[in-house]
């Protein structure tokens, strides 16, 4: 019964906020947001606001807590203070599927496809956030969930062509490269036609011509109207790309700006990303020296 | 040997091969979403078979009988999950495992109360007579059970394959946390499965209880043959599974030629033994997977 009251408590969290206090304007807002692991505080009072249709990227040196940060969006891990609200709804009450399906889907850096399954499978599976149909009609195979088995196929065929991988659409994971095997996630992330998309690190392990395509889509993404947070390692192609950057530095936010006054602002640099403008106001890290 | 023998012992092997794959199969869909060996499975078997005895016993016509009998189990299996292994969810999969040790002796001692301690049996469905077939006699509930046990594998296997809930299914079976953050709910999914492994153990009872009767201590048996079949095959693969039926049943069939008739289980552990040196894992199971 217990669990039955927590249940309809996290839905009417989620539907009014928390007491019915309705929030502004924002699409993702983090307020005062911390989480402690024993001793060491991975995120650290951290106050953000991305706005919709906006790609934002978090920035920083290893363990910063950037990844931690979008464990703490997408609810994989709880808060130990702070409020996390999207789209006037406040997600850091309730459960990681019920985040999943007010739109919020994440992409790991590891990928985590389900080796089981084709790409074709694991994208169809990501429609299952939208479906009605329920166990039983589907087992049983009743219209409705005849209609919608054959909806959910031909929308996870679309993804695989925007992401260009319609031809490996029966292949398993495990014979596909890194590179694909994480634009597959990503079009199995897709196939719930998500608000806001939580890329770890995106561009890890790609080559340049990669990077290049991946960036082409994230920005096809954003004119479809997709909302991208961000963390990334590579700096300089982050910059690239975004509206919105934010530096974390242990666990703290040390800036949240766009990207050309963080380009041009050399402390930042050098102190939080490890490099320094050259003369041709490229930026220029230590580590590929 | 005559012709006619092998025949009935392949026969038998095959009927027995499918209700310990459909046992099995209880095991394996559980123990895939949630990592949990469910030991109360047999007394899923066990209540199909005397809910079916009960139902018939007052009328109701044998096929509605099995058939209200197996939803009753497959709603007993959610029970389970939402009054046992869900409010334990934060303990290790061990406790979990032995709660449904606890479980399985609150069911056993209800239906002691319930039906006492008799046998009861059903007559073949339908009264489908025995059939003779070159030389060897095939008893009229064989074909039942062997078309309804391919019926439900071939439907499971469709279920799984082709439809969103079964996928959803395999998915949080492969990756929970994958599951999680593209909105499948790894709890309902678990509940989902504690219900289809009732729904299979409900259907196996209430086919094997006019060849086999029931009692209500026929739970712990039942529960020891669906593992060792699922562990033969390989717990972690449907297909594993369904293979350690066969085989476990085949090898039944043929130590009743062999060996009296109160030595079989020893047979049965014997194949369990043998697999587990030659292939720890199980006959067809995942690399990697346990």
């Amino acid at each position: 019964m217990r669990d039955y009251l927590n249940w309809a408590k996290d839905i009417l969290i989620s539907a009014r906020g928390q007491g019915g206090e309705a929030r502004d304007g924002s699409f993702l807002e983090l307020k005062n947001v911390s989480v402690s692991f024993g001793r060491l505080t991975a995120v650290d009072q951290v106050n953000l606001v991305i706005r919709q249709g906006d790609i934002a990227a978090i920035i920083g040196p290893n363990g910063a807590g950037k990844t931690t940060m979008l464990k703490l969006i997408s609810g994989l891990l709880p808060l130990s203070q702070g409020e996390i609200w999207f789209k006037q709804r406040r997600l850091d009450k309730i459960s990681p599927h019920h985040i999943a399906s007010l739109g919020v889907t994440q992409v790991f850096q590891d990928i985590q496809l389900f080796s089981n399954m084709s790409i074709l499978e694991n994208v169809m599976v990501g429609c299952h956030v939208w479906t009605d149909a329920g166990f039983l009609s589907t087992g049983l195979k009743l219209p409705h969930a005849k209609a919608e088995e054959k909806e959910i196929m031909e929308r996870a065929m679309s993804k695989l062509s925007l992401v260009g991988l319609e031809q490996k659409a029966l292949a398993p994971p495990a014979n596909l490269s890194w590179s694909e095997q994480k634009i597959s996630g990503l079009a199995r992330a897709l196939a719930a036609e998500p608000d806001l998309l939580l890329l770890d690190e995106p561009y890890g392990g790609l080559m340049t011509s990669e990077i290049e395509k991946l960036s082409q889509l994230l920005l096809k993404l954003q004119q479809g109207g997709i909302t991208i947070l961000m963390v990334e390692q590579r700096t300089d192609e982050a910059l690239e790309i975004a509206n919105q950057v934010i530096i974390l530095d242990s666990g703290a936010k040390v800036a949240d700006a766009a990207p050309s006054e963080i380009q041009s602002n050399e402390h930042l640099i050098a102190t939080y990303l490890g490099g320094r403008i050259t003369e041709g106001g490229k930026l220029h890290y230590a580590a590929s020296e | 040997m005559d012709l006619s023998i092998v025949l009935q012992f392949f026969i038998s092997g095959v009927n027995l091969g499918c209700i310990y794959a459909a046992l099995g199969l209880g095991f394996f869909i559980i123990y895939s979403v949630t990592r949990v060996l469910n030991l109360a499975q047999g007394e899923f078997v066990m209540l199909g078979g005397m809910l079916t005895v009960t139902f018939y016993s007052m009328g109701v016509p044998i096929l509605l009988s099995t058939l209200v009998a197996v939803v009753i189990a497959g709603l007993l299996g959610g029970v389970l999950y939402r009054g046992v292994i869900h409010p334990a969810r934060n303990l290790s999969k061990a406790t979990q495992t032995f709660l449904t040790v606890g479980f399985a002796f609150a069911i056993e001692g209800i239906a002691l109360l319930i039906w006492g301690w008799e046998y009861r049996s059903l007559p073949n469905f339908l009264g489908t007579p025995n059939i003779h077939l070159g030389g060897a006699t095939i008893i009229g509930q064989t074909p039942w059970v062997t078309g309804i046990t391919l019926l439900v594998v071939t439907g499971l296997f469709f279920f799984f394959g082709h439809t969103i809930q079964g996928k959803a299914l395999r998915a949080c079976a492969d990756n929970p946390l994958g599951a999680k953050t593209i909105g499948i709910s790894v709890e309902r999914m678990s509940l989902y499965a504690f219900i289809l492994a009732g729904t299979l153990g409900g259907i196996a009872g209430a086919i094997i209880t006019p060849l086999t009767m029931v009692s209500y201590s026929i739970g712990f048996p039942m529960t020891i043959k669906g593992l060792l079949a699922a562990f033969v095959g390989g717990i972690t693969r449907a297909e594993g599974v369904i293979l350690g039926g066969m085989v476990l049943g085949m090898a039944e069939a043929i130590a009743a030629s062999l060996i009296p008739s109160g030595y079989h289980s020893i047979f049965a552990l014997i194949i369990l033994m043998a697999v587990f040196l030659c292939q720890p894992r199980g006959l067809l199971s995942s690399p990697g997977k346990t």
